[in-house]
């Protein structure tokens, strides 16, 4: 019973541990994802100015600080 | 019928930003423009053409719910995830299914046709790494086709407008635009219009 319930423990770590990498590489890709659409957004903005693009881009730039923020966060949280 | 399709275009300065048939469009410039050059008309794909997007992200922002009625089946996803856990994980869910959304919409927003008193501009968003701009000056337009096609497009006067031209690309597809009738007639004019001017002018 205390050997089950050790193997217990380690597999219920082993998951943690897995999903905690897990959303750690893909908060990196999202993070890399945010900065490439950003900077899509920068260059459609210079060709092709309209009143919507500033805002376009604080909410890329605010994609970005979430995602990188959230990355650390849950590197120290989860 | 004609001069209805020419006052809608000609007497309308379309202030929306998110138009997908802006006539004249009110603080919308693009790289290049020439001096005296001025945009008649903006065109974006339909707005039907993002309900299969809108389907995505509506069950992308679904499934975490989905997930928790598998509990009543007995199967728990989360079951070894503490409370704190399970929030982060639906925390980086949910920024995901933003970053989607954001990106469906930028690719909408961006895949735009100009047709302007001198040329025809295609921006092409084409992916997250892959954009393409191509101009042909109206002088080199051969052909123009309007097509619709199904029941959809028929209903809601949506289609492609063809556009055979002696530019370096030689056809542009004007991909799944309002009126496609009205497009294809007014580029039209405006070619009659732009051989009729001597050539280096521009009105």
């Amino acid at each position: 019973m205390p050997i089950e319930g050790g193997l217990d423990i380690l597999n219920r770590f082993t998951f943690v541990f897995g999903a905690k990498v897990f959303i750690v590489l893909f908060l990196i890709f999202y993070a890399f994802f945010s900065l490439m659409l950003h900077r899509q957004i920068q260059f459609m903005s210079r060709k092709l100015p309209t009143v919507l693009n500033p805002h376009l881009r604080f909410l890329s730039i605010l994609n970005i600080g979430v995602a990188i923020a959230v990355l650390f966060l849950v590197i120290g949280l989860f | 019928m004609k001069q209805v399709a020419k006052d809608i275009i000609h007497s309308i300065y379309s202030t929306n930003p998110l138009a997908m048939f802006a006539p004249q469009p009110a603080g919308v410039s693009f790289e290049a423009q020439h001096k005296g050059e001025k945009i008649i008309i903006l065109l974006r794909a339909h707005i039907i053409t993002l309900i299969p997007a809108i389907l995505e992200i509506a069950f992308l922002a679904l499934l975490p719910f989905l997930a928790a009625t598998l509990n009543f089946v007995g199967v728990n996803p989360f079951s070894a995830l503490g409370a704190s856990q399970i929030f982060w994980v639906l925390l980086v869910w949910y920024i995901f299914v933003f970053g989607f959304t954001f990106y469906k919409f930028i690719f909408w927003y961006f895949n735009v046709y100009l047709l302007t008193n001198e040329r025809i501009i295609d921006f092409d968003f084409k992916g997250i790494t892959h954009k393409e701009t191509a101009y042909a000056n109206l002088n080199q337009v051969q052909d123009v086709t309007p097509k619709v096609v199904g029941f959809f497009h028929t209903y809601f006067n949506f289609g492609d407008v063809f556009i055979q031209t002696a530019a370096a690309r030689n056809e542009f597809d004007f991909h799944a635009v309002e009126k496609p009738d009205m497009v294809a007639k007014e580029i039209l004019e405006q070619v009659r219009h732009e051989e009729s001017e001597k050539p280096g002018e521009v009105s």
